[in-house]
């Protein structure tokens, strides 16, 4: 079958690889339907993830029709059955798992020694997503084995299309999780960096969690028409026109947001000193992480207010603004999205007509054209917001 | 007391201090230099030599880890010593004595054993699983199970039980590897050992063979998948 494969920072290579099989009792194979690239893929596409490998197949977010189940799954799954699947690997029967927070599950990552010697302990395995998770395969593929399949395929109703379906996987996935971790509730002020997929879901899901004010961060103009146009935003800032921290004060009567949420993570923009700064250092590996979205977030929120972090990290980073953190009274909230737990959820929204996601499909390209597809979702060319593939079509 | 550097966190510091020597050796004031050469030699070397140690973090475990910390010690005082001996001063000489001197005192605060502080009695480890104690003791004897999550034959059956607080399950202390132990919590929990295999991968590279990977090809044949 078709594959995308990491190929070294910056490459990426459509390959003929085997097809996947079933190896344990609760697998199941799907043909994968509709897939995208997602921002966190661009952190392995540029080579900030340590432990990928040549030959890895890329791609976490994703549908499917099951096409194998294997024993153990087969009182929730059937051949033909239509899923959206969880891009975390969790077998459902932990500590973890049975209080819904699937991304911390003891028992979906075979390679938790790594993430064990970097962060004490290991979160869940996620697909494509380096040997940090697990190594599994990702879906940039024709074919995927679904690990704990019974936990993590959720059938998709009827009468919701894959474009729509497939961002409940992971991007409407996450961006409702970090409004849902800050506890977003009527009357609020949330400000939200980065109006990719990620942010422009976690404005819409402030919104139907009852935010009265969206502020949406972000440099392209396009981007933040989208915020304003499909995802609620009230109002928008580009940060590279006005000082960001100082805007949201004037904005919010000097109170600053309620809830800040970081839909951005490690590989954040910023011009002046403080970019060349970080720059400097991550480029030296002396740092790992551009973390300009973090720290705004801290010193814009309102005392006593919550930060959602969405955006993903990888380990360590300089001038954390702790003081601020901790003498405002802020609280940090943190994690991977327990999408098992709230991909139900959504779909019902979706069926509802709550929110269409299907709006931040922007392109739409094959297999072949992987390192075309990469590049144009990198440098969000032709106002691209995300790339879906289709490799069962 | 035992001295504060356990074998693991030697592991961490050589990759960040190999990692960081090449990066430093790039800097505008050393590129070009005698010592910015000298230290991405030596960075690389001790990349080199601690992806064949036989520690933690190792991805070929060759060398034995006191053997790992005699390099070490061998190549501060050489990195020390060699803008003596090819006649250089200021710079490079100042560099070089200085990563020499962390290199040292690296090796120094090391435990010769790789426990560090706070290891417990040797070899012992721990997990928590969401099962009564009586179960787990069950599954412990059950040679089938054994074998399935000890496919070494590395489990000795020298285990401790206790109650997890607060209705957590139950705590399983046992003289074993976290490999053994992770995969009878996988088995006991999940009822199956995760693992990456049936998910192929594409053309791999050169670095592929010494990366502390599993490898998904040879964990797919013995699942007869």
């Amino acid at each position: 079958m078709k594959a995308i494969t990491w190929a070294g920072p910056n490459r990426v290579a459509c390959e003929e690889v085997p097809d996947p099989s079933i190896v344990n009792p609760r697998d199941a194979i799907l043909k994968v339907t509709a897939t995208t690239i997602c921002g966190s893929d661009l952190h392995l596409y540029d080579g900030y993830i340590p432990a990928m490998q040549r030959g890895d197949v890329l791609g976490h977010e994703f549908i499917g029709e099951v096409v194998e189940v294997g024993p153990g799954a087969r009182d929730s799954l059937a051949v033909g059955d239509r899923v959206c699947v969880s891009p975390m690997i969790s077998c459902g029967a932990c500590f973890f798992c049975k209080q819904d927070l699937y991304s911390l599950c003891d028992n979906g990552n075979p390679d938790a020694a790594i993430p064990e010697a970097l962060w004490g302990q290991s979160p869940c395995g996620i697909f494509g997503y380096s040997h940090m998770t697990g190594g599994y395969a990702g879906s940039h593929a024709e074919y995927i084995r679904v690990p704990f399949a019974d936990v993590g395929a959720k059938k998709v109703p009827e009468g919701i299309e894959d474009t729509k379906a497939l961002f409940c996987s992971d991007a409407f996935a996450t961006g409702y999780f970090a409004a849902d971790l800050a506890g977003v509730k009527g009357g609020d002020v949330v400000a939200v960096w980065g109006a990719g997929a990620v942010g422009l879901f976690a404005m819409a899901s402030a919104r139907l969690m009852g935010a009265e004010r969206v502020i949406a961060i972000d440099r392209f103009s396009d981007r933040l028409r989208l915020a304003r146009e499909k995802a609620g935003a009230t109002d928008t800032i580009d940060y590279e026109a006005v000082d960001v921290v100082e805007h949201l004060k004037e904005m919010t009567g000097g109170r600053g947001p309620d809830v800040c949420v970081d839909a951005v993570g490690m590989e954040a923009h910023h011009g002046g000193a403080q970019g060349a700064y970080d720059r400097t250092k991550q480029a030296l590996r002396l740092e790992s992480e551009r973390p300009y979205v973090i720290r705004e977030a801290i010193m814009a929120c309102r005392k006593g207010g919550t930060i959602s972090m969405a955006g993903v990290y990888g380990a360590f980073v300089d001038k954390f603004p702790l003081g601020a953190l901790m003498n405002k009274a802020l609280q940090l909230r943190t994690g991977q999205v327990h999408a098992q737990s709230y991909i139900p959820r959504l779909l019902e929204h979706v069926e509802r007509g709550d929110v269409d996601p299907s709006f931040v499909a922007t392109h739409e390209m094959s297999l072949d054209q992987a390192q075309q597809a990469y590049r144009t979702f990198k440098q969000k060319d032709d106002g691209c917001v995300r790339v879906v593939f289709r490799p069962a079509a | 007391m035992r001295p504060p550097i356990g074998s693991r966190l030697h592991g961490v510091l050589d990759y960040l201090t190999g990692t960081k020597l090449i990066g430093a050796s790039f800097l505008p004031v050393l590129r070009g230099r005698f010592a910015g050469k000298v230290l991405r030699a030596a960075g690389a070397s001790h990349i080199a030599y601690s992806l064949v140690t036989r520690y933690e973090l190792g991805a070929v475990k060759l060398l034995p880890y006191k053997a790992h910390l005699g390099i070490d010690a061998a190549g501060a005082l050489g990195l020390a010593a060699a803008p003596h001996l090819a006649g250089k001063d200021g710079l490079d000489r100042w560099v070089l004595v200085g990563v020499g001197a962390y290199e040292l005192g690296a090796v120094l605060l090391s435990d010769p054993q790789g426990k560090g502080p706070g290891a417990g009695e040797p070899g012992w480890r721990a997990v928590t699983v969401e099962w009564p104690e009586a179960e787990v003791s069950a599954f412990l004897a059950d040679p089938e199970q054994v074998s399935r999550f000890s496919p070494g034959g590395d489990w000795q059956g020298e285990f401790r039980l206790r109650e997890a607080p607060g209705g957590r399950g139950t705590e399983l202390h046992a003289k074993a590897s976290a490999d053994d132990l992770r995969r009878a919590k996988q088995l006991i929990e999940a009822g199956e050992v995760a693992t990456a295999a049936g998910g192929p991968a594409g053309r791999r590279g050169p670095l592929s063979a010494v990366l502390p990977t599993k490898d998904t090809g040879a964990a797919a044949k013995g699942a007869g998948a």
